[in-house]
């Protein structure tokens, strides 16, 4: 909250004289139960007045004393404080709400029956938090898998269908496995596990996009890459193929190479066509894109995060 | 004193925490569910019943919210408390459902103007029960808190009904406490000038 009063201000103006009364006409007013008059005073205190309730450290004590001394003489800045706190009174006198039965029982047949809903594991986040022990310990069950012995009777911990046994093959899923174990021993399952930030994530993308744009469009980086372009679009298939075996992680960063691969197919093929210019556009636009992709994906995540 | 009526009532029944039965219920253990059903159902009907001002609606919006809540458990993350988890869900179904209400009732009005007739009064808020405490204090309250709008009701209920802090609301909410302050400030600025006729009689009364 904006501080919107000046703590220093009123010991350097001296808060004795704020006690006394705003003039005598206007507590004349007060009284008899018109508006009260405004006096800047007035204002100061009654936007202190909620936060003097809220008890919120917005007031510090000695500004409080200030303001305890002109509520005490100025009848209509007393009045709107007493008024603020019959307000949250009334509030906080209204019994908690009756249900009108115990929803459990519904709650659980509907959760039970075939159309209800199925604990649906967090999309994406696997690949993407290697190390998210939240990820690894998710454990998708259909409801009535409450009818069969499940493992989880056994102590023994499960895993996500998308790391079932007939997919884990790899050391890489192997390693997941022994974390999976690990995290789910513990009791106080903490979060905080994802190897890169986001705003890493993102920084990290926005460099390998500009790391390639700038090499496909000058004429130093097509030095470079010199006749290699091709071998190189041949390595990063391999790779891609290689990587494909991987479950999950090795498969999404397959699709990247595979990506990047028809990225600088078009943007040579442009180059050669059409010339530097257009090439640069070109580029621009793939690097635009795969910022705005990044970005969306940054965003499904954290709306993931609240679970709706 | 909401939470801590309801908290006693529970811990007699279950003493496991809530990451055990979270945990226990994604290993397909569904009466683990149950067992938080049981423990929050009270705060979240509060919740809906102040937000929507209706006992049905509140009713199906504590359904609709456990099973939402059973839907995306694996989502859930254990850096928040479950409890504030539920009303983040809670609050986004009562927030949609208030607009969606909104919505209804503007196009109800304009169909029943065409057809030339009497807008009818709201037959929702006037159950039996309901009308034999109509001009009580608290359902005077209760009709100035369904009154203000949608953002700062959430914050009040919240934070006067429910009796949670700033802070947990900030939470729950996704904003900054600034905000929530601000909000709640402006809500109770216009509880005041509705609550007025109340506040003159009980002072009167006293």
């Amino acid at each position: 909250m904006e501080n919107r009063f000046d703590h220093n201000q009123p010991e350097e103006q001296g808060w004795g004289v704020y006690v006394t009364p705003p003039g005598t006409p206007g507590s004349q007013r007060y009284l008899s139960g018109s508006l009260p008059l405004e006096t800047a005073l007035c204002q100061r205190v009654r936007e202190m007045l909620p936060h003097l309730l809220e008890n919120d450290g917005e007031v510090r004590p000695e500004m409080a004393r200030q303001v305890y001394g002109h509520l005490s003489v100025c009848t209509g800045c007393s009045g709107e404080f007493d008024e603020m706190q019959h307000v949250i009174q009334l509030m906080e006198k209204m019994p908690p709400a009756e249900m009108p039965q115990d929803f459990s029982q519904i709650i659980m047949q509907r959760i039970l029956s075939p159309d209800g809903p199925r604990p649906q594991r967090p999309p994406l986040r696997v690949p993407m938090n290697l190390a998210d022990p939240q990820s690894a310990v998710t454990t998708v069950r259909t409801p009535d898998a409450s009818t069969r012995p499940t493992r989880a009777a056994l102590g023994q911990p499960q895993f996500n269908d998308a790391l079932s046994p007939t997919k884990v093959t790899s050391s890489f899923s192997a390693t997941q496995r022994l974390t999976t174990q690990n995290v789910s021993k513990s009791v106080g399952v903490q979060t905080q596990g994802s190897i890169l930030s986001t705003f890493q994530r993102l920084t990290a993308a926005s460099v390998l996009t500009a790391v390639m744009a700038f090499l496909m469009t000058t004429a130093w980086g097509r030095n470079a890459l010199s006749s290699d372009v091709d071998a190189l679009r041949v390595w990063m298939n391999q790779v891609g193929d290689a990587l494909n075996r991987v479950p999950l992680f090795g498969r999404l960063t397959a699709y990247m190479f595979a990506a990047m691969t028809q990225m600088s197919d078009s943007v040579s093929e442009t180059y050669r066509t059409l010339g530097a210019t257009a090439a640069k556009g070109l580029t621009i636009d793939i690097a635009l894109c795969a910022c705005a992709c990044f970005f969306l994906a940054v965003r499904r995540q954290r709306s993931q995060r609240i679970g709706i | 004193m909401l939470k801590s009526k309801g908290e006693t009532r529970t811990i007699t029944l279950v003493e496991q925490n809530d990451a055990d039965l979270v945990r226990q219920t994604l290993c397909g253990n569904t009466s683990a569910y149950n067992g938080l059903v049981m423990r929050y159902q009270r705060q979240v009907y509060n919740l809906a019943y102040r937000m929507l001002g209706n006992a049905e609606d509140a009713g199906d919006l504590v359904q609709e919210t456990f099973l939402r809540a059973y839907g995306a458990l694996a989502s859930f993350r254990q850096d928040a408390s479950f409890l504030t988890w539920l009303y983040k869900i809670a609050s986004n179904l009562c927030i949609d459902q208030l607009r969606s209400r909104k919505a209804r009732s503007a196009l109800s009005l304009d169909v029943e103007l065409e057809e030339g007739r009497e807008p009818a009064a709201d037959s929702r808020s006037c159950s039996p029960e309901e009308l034999a405490i109509r001009d009580s204090v608290q359902e005077v309250v209760q009709r100035a808190i369904s009154n203000l709008p949608e953002k700062y009701r959430v914050v009040v209920v919240m934070r006067h009904l429910q009796d949670m802090s700033v802070e947990e609301i900030a939470g729950v909410l996704d904003m900054p406490t600034g905000t929530v302050k601000t909000h709640l400030f402006r809500a109770r600025e216009m509880l005041r000038g509705r609550l007025r006729s109340v506040l003159e009689m009980e002072t009167d009364g006293k």
